[in-house]
Parts: structure tokens; C-alpha cells; sequence
């Protein structure tokens, strides 16, 4: 090799198809971490009102863990969207004139095929998830519930006085979580699109997981291909899984105010 | 015709050294003034274009086919010889230049296998330098097996892909080079004449297969390393492009074909299954280390192999030559394949086979090690026959697989055209009349690597060229008597396909001009060859037109050439009056069959000179003297 | 006695690279089940000149599988039906009487079709030409066996230096992805100590190279592993991966 031919660095990377690989695969494995997280952290709503909402409470009294977390997932949320968008434009290039018989696939998925469209899916429903629950844009009713703290037991007490509220300490009010999330789910509107949005990211995530693993060349072998396909299929089932059964438990009243 | 083979003077294992050290230097500034034309892209013709870039020179490359991997080479199974006597088995150069001159007949120069035998431990070298995956030992040294003709171990491979893993790694280096803008590539580019100027070569024609241009190119030297001519039988394991087009319109312009009826049998190949065959393939010949050939001593005997005893089976091979046993050269396997189906115990629905059984290997070896030495064979054949060889023995049939013959080179690979240099299968010079199993590719990169790379400064440094252009008058005429042909086999628009010819070309050369020759038969082929030759260029149905990618025209023009070429070997072969390594003359037999030589009369390359249309070629002749091998009757026995 | 079956063939014609082109239907009687596919097209083109139409152009060449000409796309999978074959190696006798039989090209950008089932696919020769190769020139002295390699090593590398550039694994990816080429070229050289050296260089040349060509990008469908006719492993895009990641943060 001449040395003037030399490649450079981060220019080819961002350049090459491989670098949008790795960009997808990399902001994947943020994005799939935070699901798995997310999912654990809102099983304690089977715990009662008190543990959600101390929980809640507790990612709310720490701000700095909160927003550098939610700075990286908007971040990897971008970079992973401009990465899909940008791959599938290539591919769409590179072949102009589609196949004029359908092609007989052996062992991709339509999870696989269609991970534009879960995609596109699920980012609507995180814009929506987030207006909803995260900013109470959309059901501000369910949205503004508080706690206030009564001093003489030491308990939690709901208290929607928008004037007490104002006047307390932050220290002695916090988010009703636990109702807002049952009120939500209570629609059974609101709880079929949660289901909806699930299916798809379970489609999402099912091809997702095994194919970050590839990307990140850690499916060493058919066999390591194929249990990593399989974990990659586990975890999927698992966060949806996790997920679909708050709509389903509050429509069920296995969860109520 | 000057047939002056250059040979260098003294002793034949310091000739090449001496030669190297007498021949003249081209300055390394003044290389890039050359340009050099390099046709094929074969082991030969990749190895050279890519190692005369490395030097310096200026190459322009093509080849037929889309890209210079697909050359034919790449479909070579078995292995390449080397003489490393990595197995302490007693190999030495003397010995491979002793075994190929044997396994040749004695119809090959003595010096040029000599510098074969010598080069051929450079080129292991070389290979596994550029990469090319060798299978290895647990030890990590590299790994031998043997091959038909030679009682030692000295043939190199890569699993059964050995001409691919070769080819790739000079078809690697060519696209370095193409990369590094010394070789320009022509791809898709068939060469269809070669421009002669005040008896040097200066040029060729080709045709753009895409477009149909037909394009002049000028050069200080014209390079053919473009393979053989086993599809003049139409059925052969060549691949389907493969033909003389190349060497026969050099020829045309007046260099020497040396002994074109060298034509070599391979004795593993699935037999034909109908009419209807477009090819044939080859299964490679390593696999005759663990088969054995037999068939029924009984004539028609109908059994299924697994009902025939042990006792009711002829293993003919290990009979007859029991030192060699299956790994006899190649002739005379094939020989002895067709002697038993002309005996009538032939086997197969067309009782054109014989078997070649595994079962003792797998007994022996297991299945498993079978599989890790043959798999991929064993899975080719399958997929062709649709039968399993780990249970029921393989069938086979010999079939045209490569030709000795080719144009008549001197030392130095130039021909008797200046400027032409001939490399590879497309020369006559190293394999005599037979080739041993695992020596072609030992040719193809003895001659682009380490071979053509030296001669060819020593003819440029020598030679006075005047500088031309594409405008020259040669090169024009050329250009026009190519696109007069092309015009005149598309205006024919007869009712017979190509195929439909050449098919029936192929039927009377394998009848009279295949594994037995008669001087009746030839004579007849003699009267039949110019009959379908004429009704060719009256009813061949050519669809389609110049201006596009047309393959039934450039299979035209391939066929018509074979149409005059099969005549010239049949004259070669009826002037041969002896037998000889594939040259097979029923005539001139032992009482048991083997092939019997005329040294007294016939020690000598057959050089054969075009002297024009309609006229008869002329015979020159090459004497070939054996000061270090004796000439004795091959035994295998 | 060996059967004959007669079928219904639909095949893409496109005079040229500019022209639109389109499925025509053909109807094919005798066709004998010990025919090669090729074999089979042979038979139709026949038929086709001496009724004066146009015979259909396909690229094909040693017809035993190893120089991987042919390039067709049959019943919507590349080299048809049976794993780890090429169109020249698959056999009538996979088909029955009656059946219908779709053929098309490759389809890509890097893949231009130049006439029929004919494809352009000299974007995998400059892919080659970019880096897929070990830089030494002729004249080697250093002995073949001074450098011992791991039978491991060799094999492997063997596996992937098996690719017959064929492309079915690009015209089997839904994005028209030439990773599984690439990285068979890069996974063979890497496996050997010769390929050591430029171990860098290639990678990151080759995948520059594969992309300026517009071929698409792997998203892991495992399609062109199961296309390719010499079962080449998907796991050569992972180390393709392995080998540009790596090339990122490492000097040759």
C-alpha cells in the first residue's frame, strides 16, 4: 500500500456502509438496554401505589442521572433513526429495478424485511408514549395527580389542590405515577394502542437483537449465529412481554386506583 | 520454417541459470516504454501480465470471459507439482524432469522440462506467499499427495479446487496491477486475429463482445496464453468457451503448430448421459489414490455392482501394472478403460463406463476421512448423476481434457512469429505427448512467472521496432478481414445451429481422431471434416447481430476455426506413424496393447506451416535429442 | 429409461443495457430429466434460432461449478432450488412435468444488465483490485514451509477463499448487499500470516471500494449465505465487521 492511499479514520467510517452498521447496531444495544430497564423498573406497579411512586420519585430527585440517561437516548435515538434512514435509501439504490417475481427467501423473517416500517411504528408511539406520560401533553387530567407527604404518618396522601401544591416544599409533593398509569390504561382506546405499539416492537426487536449482535461480529459460527438469534428472540419476548402486561392488567382491574 | 529451438549450450541443469545470466536486460526506466499485449487470463497469461506490471512494463490484458477469474483454469481439481521432496519420499528436480519426460513419451524437449522441474519449487513458493491456502498438516507444513505417473508424493492442492485457489492468487496479483493502472483489463474482449508487420507481431484485433466494436491494438510484443483446443470434440471437460480461435488465426499468420494430434484423454470423467450433453466433468484424478477401477469379467454382465462378487470382477488396472496399479498415466488408463468397453464389459446404461470403487477406502479409511480427501467430488457427482458414491461405485469414462499440442515455441516461449510468445497449455512445449496428472498448472505459472518475465526483455532489448499506430495499413487490412468474416457469418442465415455443427465435428473427431487413430479412419475424417466445413458456411443459422452481445456469433467464428483446425490434426496425426504417449495408432501396438514407439522415424516435434487457403500445410521438423533421459518403452507394469 | 417432461419457461428479455425489458413465456416439450439447467436452456435456444427469434443470452462457461458464470435467478432464488449448487450443476431431475419455471437476471445497481440474464459484474473485480490481495511481486525466495500455519488457519481461510465471485449472495440480499464477497476476501487473507501486513488497509480500502460500486448495506438476513453456491458462512460479514471495527482503532 502507498502511503498516499492511506484511509483515514472517522471520515470512512462515517461514510461506509459497514459505519452505518455499526451506528445501528451500537445505538441498538443503548436503546435495547434502556427497554430492558424501563421494562423492570414499571414491574413495580405491581408493588402498590407507594413503591411506583417512590421510584418515580427517586429517578425525579436525581436529575444528573436523569437527563445525561435521557440526553444518550435521544441522542442514540437520532443517531439510530438518521442510520436507518440512511441504509435504507442505499439499499433502495442499490437495486433500481426490483425482481419482477417475488423472491422465495430461506430464512429471513418479515420481522427482518420490514424493520423500516416496526420502526417508524414504534418511534411514533415513543413520541406519543413520551406526550402522554413523560411531558402529559395529550391526557393532561391524568397527568397532573400528585402525592403529598402528611407529616404526622410518614404517608403519601393523592392531594390535587393545585394551591397546596404550589405552596409545599418539592420534597414533601411527588408524581402520582401509580394512578396516572392506571387512568391511562383504563382507556381501553389508549390501552390497545400500547398493545399495538408492543407487537410492533416486538417485530422490532426480534430481528433487532440477534442483529446487533452480527453487526458487532459477536455471532462467531453457526451455532454462536443461532443462539444469538434465539437470545436475541428471548429478549424481545420478554420486554413486550413485560410491557403489554400493564394495559392488560389494568384493563383486567388486576390493577387498580 | 526455422525451427532453431535456442536451446542454451552445457550441461541441462545449469542451461536455465546460464541463459539468465546470458540474456539481455531491458534498463528498468526504458520498461516503461514498452507495452506488451497479453491474451488469456489464465494461470499463464494472469501470472505474466501481473509479473511483466510488477516489472515495469506497460500491459494491456484480455479475455472473454467477464472477468479474468473465470478462466479455465480455475476448474483444475486435483493439484500442482513441485519437486520440494517436502515428503523425503526420494523426489528430486531430476526426477520430475525424469518422470515427465517418461510420461510424456518422449516426444518433449529435454531442456524445457528440465527448467520445468527446476522452476516448479519457486512457484510453491511464490504461491504461498500471495496467499494461496494449501491444505496443511496438524504440524502446519504443507501437505502432498500423489498423482498418476510418479511413485513419489510431490503434488501440492487445496482441497479439490487447486486451479481456483491458483488462479485467484494470480488473477490477485493482475488486479493489483490493474489497480496500480500498469495492466489495462479488456474484458469481455475475444481476439480474433494477430497483426503481423515485416514479420514481427505487432498487434491483434479483437471484438468487443458487448458492443461488437472491433478495435486494432498495437504493442512491442503480442503475448497468447490463451489455452487449448479440446473443444474441437465438441464434448470435452474443457469449458464452453475454450477453442483455438486464438492460436489458429496466429498460426494463420505464420507461426508453427507443433504436433496439434497431442490431445490427452482423462480417464475420470462422468460418462455422457445423452445426447443432449452440452459437456463433460471431469472428476479428478487424485481420486484414483483410494478408488479402484474394475469391471465384471463377464461381457454384458447386467448385475448392479453390489451384486457382483469379489471373484466375478476384473480390477484390470492393478492386473495389468501392478507397480502402478490405479495411478498409471493417464493414456493409459484411458486406453485401458476403452480396450474393456470395446471387450463389451462395459457397465452403465450406456456400457460406456467402467466403475471406480471407494468402498475398500471408506472400509480402510473410514467415511469420514473420504469425505475430508474427496468430499466435494463425491458431492459434484451427486449432483450430476444423482447416485451416491459412498454406496454404489462412481461410473466413469475417459474424456478429452487437455491438449500437449499447441504453437511450436523455441526456448524462450516466443514462437516462429518474432514478438509472439506462446505460454501455457497453448504452447507445445513441455508435456510431449502425454501430461502427467498436476503438471499443467505447474506449466501455466512456470511460463508467466518465472519463464516469460526474463525471455521477453531479452527479445526487447534485441529487437528493432519501428513505431506504429493503429493507422497502420497491417492493422487496418486486419480489422477489415476480421469484420468481412463476421458480416459474411451473419449474412449466411442458414437452418443449422453452431451446436448442430460442432457437434457433428465432434462425433468424427472422437470417432477417428480420439483414444484410437487408424490411417483409414483419418483418411475418412480427412474427407468428412471439409464436407461439413462447407455445408457450415452454407446453412449456419447465426440469430442476431454484430452491434450487440451476440454468443451464437462468437461461438461461430470459434467453430468455424475448429471446422479447419480438426483437419489439421488429422493430418498430423495420419503423418504420425507411430504410437505415442495420447497418440494412440491401433497400427502400431505391442502384442498386449501398449502404445509402440518409432524413435528412429518419429523422434521429432511435428512444426506444421499455413501455407495458404486451400493449400496443403507444410511439415517442418523439430529433432528432438534425449541426452539424459534414455529412450526406453514406458513400462507401468 | 430416462423421463422427459415438457414445462413452461418464463424468462426476462432485455435486448440491452438502455432498452426496457420484460418476462416472455415459452413452452419446452422433451426436456429429459438428466439435463443440466444450461442444458435445458441449450435445448430452448436451439429451438428459438430455427424458429428465427432471438435465443436467450445467459453467461456460462466451465459448467461444472467453480467459474462462476452463470447468474440467474430461478423461481426467485439465485442458482435455483438446491443448497450449495450452481444453475450449471443443477439437474432437470429436480423438476416434474408441467411445472413452470421463472428466470431472471441478478438484479442490483452494481449488477447492470447487459442483455437478457446477462449481468455486468466487473464492480467485483474492483472490489478485488482495491485490496484483496497480498503485495508481493514475483520472485519469492522465502520457502513455502518457513512459515508454518495452523491447519485451523488454512482451512478456514481455504472456506473462504472458496467464493467463485459468483454474486448470488448479492442478488439474494433484499438490500442488494455485496458484504458476503467482500468479506470472504478479507476473511481469507486474514486467516493466513501473509494477509497480516495489510491487514488495515485492505479492509478499509475494499468496503470503500464496495460502497463507491453502490452495492447495498447487510442488515443481517442471512439470505446470501444460504444463496451461495459454495455455502460460504455468514460468518464472513461478521468478521468483516470484526475487521473494519478493528481497522478503526489499529495501525498496520
Amino acid at each position: 500500500m502507498t502511503d498516499a492511499k492511506r484511509p483515514g479514520r472517522l471520515s470512512t467510517l462515517a461514510r461506509s456502509t459497514i459505519g452505518a452498521k455499526i451506528v445501528m447496531a451500537t445505538t441498538g444495544v443503548i436503546l435495547v438496554g434502556f427497554l430492558v430497564v424501563h421494562m423492570l423498573g414499571n414491574l413495580q406497579i405491581y408493588l402498590g401505589p407507594d413503591t411506583m411512586n417512590h421510584y418515580a420519585q427517586t429517578l425525579k430527585g436525581t436529575p444528573a442521572l436523569l437527563w445525561g440517561v435521557r440526553a444518550v437516548l435521544l441522542v442514540g435515538l437520532v443517531l439510530h433513526v438518521f442510520a436507518a434512514i440512511r441504509l435504507k435509501g442505499l439499499n433502495t439504490a442499490a437495486r433500481p429495478q426490483e425482481y419482477a417475481v417475488p423472491r422465495r427467501y430461506r430464512v429471513t423473517s418479515s420481522a427482518a424485511r420490514f424493520m423500516l416500517l416496526s420502526g417508524a411504528v414504534v418511534l411514533a408511539f415513543i413520541v406519543y408514549h413520551l406526550l402522554h406520560f413523560t411531558v402529559g401533553v395529550t391526557n393532561p387530567a391524568d397527568f397532573n395527580l400528585h402525592e403529598v407527604l402528611d407529616v404526622a404518618t410518614q404517608t403519601w396522601v393523592r392531594n390535587d389542590n393545585e394551591q397546596l401544591l404550589a405552596k409545599l416544599p418539592p420534597e414533601m409533593v411527588r408524581h402520582d405515577v401509580y394512578s396516572m398509569f392506571v387512568r391511562g390504561f383504563t382507556n381501553p382506546l389508549i390501552a390497545g394502542t400500547y398493545v399495538v405499539a408492543q407487537l410492533l416492537l416486538a417485530m422490532h426487536l426480534s430481528h433487532a437483537v440477534a442483529s446487533m449482535l452480527h453487526t458487532l461480529g459477536l455471532s462467531k459460527g453457526t451455532a454462536a449465529r443461532e443462539r444469538n438469534i434465539n437470545i436475541g428472540r428471548a429478549i424481545a419476548a420478554v420486554v413486550v412481554l413485560g410491557n403489554l402486561s400493564f394495559p392488560i392488567a389494568v384493563q383486567a382491574g388486576l390493577v387498580h386506583l | 520454417m526455422d525451427l532453431n529451438a535456442k536451446i542454451p549450450d552445457g550441461p541441462i541443469e545449469g542451461k536455465w541459470d546460464r541463459h539468465r545470466f546470458e540474456m539481455k536486460l531491458v534498463n528498468p526506466a526504458n520498461k516503461r516504454k514498452y507495452n506488451i499485449i497479453v491474451v488469456g487470463t489464465g494461470l499463464a497469461g494472469a501470472s505474466a501480465a501481473a509479473s511483466l506490471a510488477e516489472l515495469g512494463y506497460n500491459v494491456d490484458c484480455f479475455c472473454f470471459q467477464d472477468s479474468p477469474r473465470r478462466a479455465h483454469s480455475i476448474a483444475a481439481q486435483g493439484g500442482i507439482n513441485a519437486a520440494k521432496n517436502y515428503q523425503n519420499d526420494g523426489d528430486s528436480i531430476y526426477r520430475l524432469f525424469y518422470d515427465t519426460v517418461k510420461g510424456g513419451d518422449f516426444r518433449a524437449r529435454e531442456a524445457n522440462v528440465y527448467r520445468l522441474a527446476q522452476i516448479s519449487v519457486n512457484i510453491i513458493d511464490q504461491c504461498v506467499a500471495q496467499g494461496v491456502p494449501f491444505a496443511r498438516e496438524y504440524g502446519g507444513l504443507l501437505s502432498n499427495r500423489s498423482f498418476g505417473g510418479a511413485q513419489v508424493s510431490r503434488t501440492f492442492y487445496a482441497r479439490g479446487q487447486t486451479g481456483q485457489q491458483l488462479l485467484l492468487g494470480a488473477y490477485q496479483a493482475l488486479e493489483r496491477q490493474i489497480g496500480a493502472g500498469k495492466v489495462k483489463m479488456y474484458a469481455r474482449h475475444e481476439m480474433l486475429d494477430l497483426v503481423v508487420i515485416d514479420g514481427v507481431a505487432r498487434g491483434i484485433i479483437t471484438r468487443d463482445l458487448v458492443t461488437g466494436e472491433t478495435r486494432g491494438w498495437v504493442g512491442d510484443a503480442v503475448v497468447l496464453a490463451t489455452g487449448g483446443y479440446g473443444n474441437v470434440f465438441y464434448l470435452s471437460t474443457n469449458a464452453k468457451g475454450s477453442n483455438v480461435t486464438a492460436t489458429y488465426r496466429a498460426y494463420k499468420r505464420g507461426a508453427g503448430f507443433g504436433n496439434p494430434c497431442f490431445t490427452q484423454i482423462h480417464p475420470t470423467c462422468i460418462p455422457v448421459s445423452g445426447d443432449y450433453q452440452s459437456k463433460l466433468t471431469l472428476m479428478s484424478e487424485s481420486l484414483r489414490n483410494d478408488g479402484r477401477v474394475w469391471v465384471p469379467k463377464q461381457k454384458g454382465d447386467t448385475r448392479r455392482p453390489e451384486q457382483i462378487p469379489e471373484d466375478e470382477r476384473d480390477y484390470y488396472l492393478e492386473r495389468r501394472y501392478p507397480s502402478f496399479g490405479n495411478l498409471v498415466p493417464r493414456d493409459v488408463a484411458s486406453r485401458a478403460a476403452k480396450a474393456v468397453c470395446d471387450e463389451g464389459r462395459g457397465v452403465g446404461p450406456s456400457k460406456m463406463a467402467v466403475y471406480l470403487d471407494f468402498a475398500d477406502a471408506v472400509r480402510r479409511l473410514g467415511q469420514n476421512v473420504v469425505a475430508d480427501r474427496y468430499g466435494n467430488l463425491f458431492e459434484m457427482y451427486e449432483r450430476i448423476t444423482g447416485e451416491d458414491p459412498y454406496k454404489t461405485p462412481m461410473r466413469i469414462f475417459p474424456a478429452v481434457h487437455y491438449t500437449m499440442g499447441g504453437l511450436w515455441v523455441d526456448y524462450n516461449l516466443m514462437s516462429t512469429v518474432p514478438g509472439l510468445h506462446v505460454l501455457g497449455e497453448a504452447n507445445f512445449s513441455d508435456h510431449g505427448a502425454n501430461r502427467l496428472g498436476a503438471s499443467a498448472l505447474m506449466q501455466g505459472l512456470a511460463d508467466g512467472y518465472f519463464i516469460i518475465p526474463y525471455t521477453i526483455g531479452n527479445y526487447l532489448a534485441q529487437a528493432k521496432l519501428p513505431k506504429i499506430t493503429v493507422e497502420h495499413p497491417e492493422v487496418q487490412r486486419c480489422l477489415a478481414g476480421v469484420r468481412a468474416q463476421t458480416t459474411r457469418l451473419l449474412g449466411i442465415k442458414g437452418r443449422t445451429t453452431v451446436d448442430e455443427f460442432h457437434r457433428e465435428l465432434g462425433l468424427v473427431m472422437w470417432d477417428y481422431c480420439g483414444m484410437g487413430r487408424t490411417a483409414e479412419g483419418l483418411k475418412i475424417a480427412l474427407q468428412k471434416i471439409p464436407e461439413i466445413r462447407a455445408r457450415f458456411w452454407s446453412d449456419v443459422a447465426v440469430p442476431g447481430a454484430n452491434e450487440e452481445l451476440n454468443p451464437w456469433l462468437e461461438k461461430a467464428g470459434r467453430v468455424a476455426d475448429f471446422l479447419e483446425f480438426g483437419e489439421l490434426m488429422c493430418l498430423d496425426a495420419l503423418e504420425r506413424n507411430e504410437s505415442c504417449g495420447g497418440h494412440f495408432r491401433e497400427e502400431y501396438q505391442t502384442p498386449d496393447g501398449e502404445a509402440l514407439r518409432d524413435d528412429a522415424n518419429y523422434s521429432y516435434a511435428a512444426v506444421w506451416e499455413y501455407t495458404g487457403e486451400g493449400s496443403a500445410p507444410r511439415l517442418n521438423k523439430e529433432p528432438l535429442e534425449f541426452k539424459n533421459v534414455k529412450l526406453a518403452t514406458r513400462s507401468y507394469a | 429409461m430416462s423421463k422427459t417432461m415438457t414445462l413452461t419457461l418464463q424468462i426476462w428479455r432485455q435486448r440491452s443495457a438502455n432498452t426496457p425489458g420484460s418476462m416472455q413465456t415459452y413452452k419446452l416439450e422433451g426436456v429429459n430429466e438428466h439435463m443440466s439447467f444450461l442444458e435445458m436452456l441449450d435445448v430452448l435456444n436451439a429451438k428459438l434460432t430455427k424458429d428465427g427469434q432471438d435465443p436467450v443470452a445467459f453467461d456460462h462457461d466451465c459448467r461444472e461449478g467453480i467459474c462462476g458464470s452463470c447468474s440467474m435467478v430461478i423461481d426467485g432464488r439465485p442458482h435455483g432450488p438446491r443448497k450449495g449448487t450452481t444453475a450449471c450443476q443443477l439437474h432437470m431431475r429436480t423438476y416434474k412435468d408441467g411445472d413452470t419455471i421463472t428466470i431472471e437476471p441478478w438484479r442490483a445497481k452494481a449488477f447492470p444488465v447487459i442483455k437478457d440474464l446477462v449481468v455486468d459484474r466487473s464492480s467485483f473485480d474492483r472490489i478485488v483490485a482495491a485490496g484483496g490481495f497480498v503485495s508481493v511481486n514475483t520472485g519469492v525466495t522465502v520457502d513455502a514451509n518457513a512459515t508454518p500455519i495452523g491447519k485451523k488457519n488454512a482451512d478456514e481461510a481455504m472456506d473462504y477463499a472458496a467464493c467463485i465471485g459468483c454474486g448470488a449472495c448479492v442478488a439474494a440480499c433484499p438490500n442488494a448487499a455485496a458484504m458476503l464477497f467482500t468479506g470472504a476476501k478479507v476473511g481469507h487473507l486474514v486467516k493466513l500470516p501473509q494477509g497480516q501486513v495489510e491487514r488495515r488497509g485492505r479492509v478499509l480500502r475494499m468496503v470503500e471500494q464496495m460502497d463507491h460500486e453502490g452495492f447495498g448495506a447487510c442488515t443481517n438476513h442471512r439470505e446470501c449465505s444460504e444463496a451461495c453456491p459454495k455455502e460460504i458462512s455468514f460468518d464472513a460479514i461478521e468478521l468483516l465487521n470484526r475487521e473494519y471495527m478493528r481497522a478503526q482503532v489499529t495501525n498496520d
